[in-house]
């Protein structure tokens, strides 16, 4: 959809909110001017949801689609964006419980990397971090993407997840609790009880199969 | 104290719970700092405006004879999932007079259950009226491929429930859900691809010989079907390849099988053969 109509600028200063409802009322062009707003950032919760890009544009997609179809359904309880973020969030859902089970990830994402190794270094903990989160628990991934990457509100965050807050700051606290294991972020630590897994002093802590 | 174990300095006097706490930080400082996946990729842009436009057409259509009809289409508050409401706003007549409802009745709804698997591709609306079948889509096959021609057909008796874009004097209808169909789910996931099939894929060549008419034509006639009065190919995945589901309708049965996207004359390049729908 492009806007070359007169009245183009008038829909870039409307909210989001009154384009929602223009939409609902039949202007054509009032999605459009959602979608350019909003399509960045919903790829990027969506990419990050995902953990997979082919799969993100799909799940982007389904999204976009499923909040021009129930544009009707948005109430004004809650900000425009956070009703997007659910919908995409829900598709990414959709897809990846639809997805056929792929292999785990391979192990040497997060082990046995030689120290001193010649990769660069902010790719390796992207690559770490990323391969980190996709270990942790559905919910607990989530919160930390919303919260943390894209720095959603707690009230926010429950609110496109539809959950409790508390639940939402439950997630965040073990989700980052279960990332600063993965990533070895934990120092000074007792030596483990035997039978714990090995920690940093020789091999990094193998993930635990969540 | 082990002999052996070097002393920790600094982190045994600090509380456990400051230690998470510090932890907890730095795991946020690091998810602040990971790279932004950078803007939506251009392609990706246009395809979703091209659906969107897609969907603002026959939206436009279906609200036009929906109004013409006297009905509204009532979206569930959320969270819905799969699940559209219908709801007749005025009483209706058949032309043979037999009324549509109650005299006096408020609201005539209609519960339409949209399939997991076409969450993305899912008919618009769902029409209902005492009067009979109503189809608010009709796909006609042409020679440089598919288009969606509004029109509508009533018929006297019970009504059945039928679903946008579905074909009455057509044919074939092709859509791209790109959903993931496997052997398991490739017989429910037919029959919901009838009950609620998607938009009408626009006609690329690209995309592949089935995304036209012409090749979707060839390869129905592949798999023995030339003759199908009903044929419904959705480009989707069969077990986690790229494939085309293709339904066949007959009066007598329907058949659904899972072929390669390059499924042509001669070769229908099938994965799964010949699976009845229930």
């Amino acid at each position: 959809m492009s806007i070359t109509e007169p009245g183009a600028l008038s829909l870039a200063e409307t909210s989001d909110a009154d384009l929602l409802a223009a939409h609902s009322s039949g202007d054509p062009d009032a999605f459009g001017e959602l979608f350019r707003r909003h399509k960045d950032r919903m790829w990027a919760v969506a990419v990050r949801t995902c953990g997979d890009r082919e799969l993100a544009a799909d799940a982007v997609q389904d999204g976009f689609i499923a909040a021009f179809r129930r544009a009707d359904s948005f109430r004004g309880d809650a900000a425009v964006t956070t009703w997007l973020h659910r919908i995409v969030v829900n598709a990414c859902l959709d897809r990846l419980r639809r997805r056929r089970p792929t292999a785990p990830l391979p192990e040497n994402d997060l082990l046995d990397r030689p120290d001193g190794a010649d990769a660069h270094a902010s790719t390796e903990v992207a690559l770490d971090v990323r391969a980190a989160l996709a270990q942790l628990p559905e919910g607990q991934r989530l919160a930390l993407v919303l919260v943390d990457m894209h720095g959603l509100s707690i009230a926010e965050a429950a609110e496109v997840l539809h959950v409790a807050e508390g639940t939402v700051k439950s997630r965040c606290a073990r989700g980052r609790a279960a990332m600063a294991e993965l990533l070895g972020l934990r120092r000074g630590r007792a030596a483990p009880a035997e039978g714990r897994p090995a920690d940093r002093a020789g091999n990094r802590a193998r993930p635990r199969d969540v | 104290m082990h002999p052996n174990d070097e002393p920790d300095h600094g982190a045994a006097a600090a509380p456990d719970d400051e230690r998470a706490t510090a932890e907890e930080g730095a795991v946020r400082d690091l998810l602040a700092r990971q790279p932004d996946p950078g803007p939506m990729p251009v392609a990706l842009e246009q395809r979703i405006g091209a659906a969107l436009q897609q969907a603002g057409e026959v939206r436009a259509t279906d609200r036009g004879l929906l109004a013409e009809l006297g009905m509204v289409a009532v979206p569930v508050d959320e969270p819905p999932g799969d699940i559209i409401h219908f709801e007749r706003v005025a009483p209706q007549r058949t032309s043979s007079g037999d009324p549509g409802g109650e005299p006096g009745t408020e609201l005539d709804t209609v519960t339409r259950r949209r399939w997991p698997l076409l969450a993305a591709a899912a008919a618009g609306i769902v029409a209902v009226g005492a009067v009979g079948a109503l189809a608010l889509g009709e796909l006609r096959s042409g020679s440089d491929g598919l288009a969606a021609i509004p029109g509508s057909q009533a018929s006297p008796g019970p009504a059945p429930t039928v679903s946008v874009a579905t074909s009455v004097n057509g044919r074939l209808h092709v859509q791209a859900s790109g959903a993931a169909y496997t052997t398991e789910t490739l017989a429910s996931g037919a029959r919901a691809l009838l009950d609620a099939p998607g938009p009408a894929a626009s006609s690329d060549p690209s995309a592949g010989p089935l995304a036209t008419t012409d090749g979707a034509n060839a390869c129905v006639a592949a798999l023995g079907d030339a003759d199908a009065p009903s044929v419904t190919l959705d480009l989707a995945t069969f077990d986690g390849q790229p494939a085309a589901i293709v339904v066949i309708a007959r009066p007598d049965k329907t058949t659904a099988y899972a072929v390669q996207r390059d499924c042509s004359t001669g070769d229908p390049k099938v994965l799964k053969d010949a699976v009845p729908v229930p």
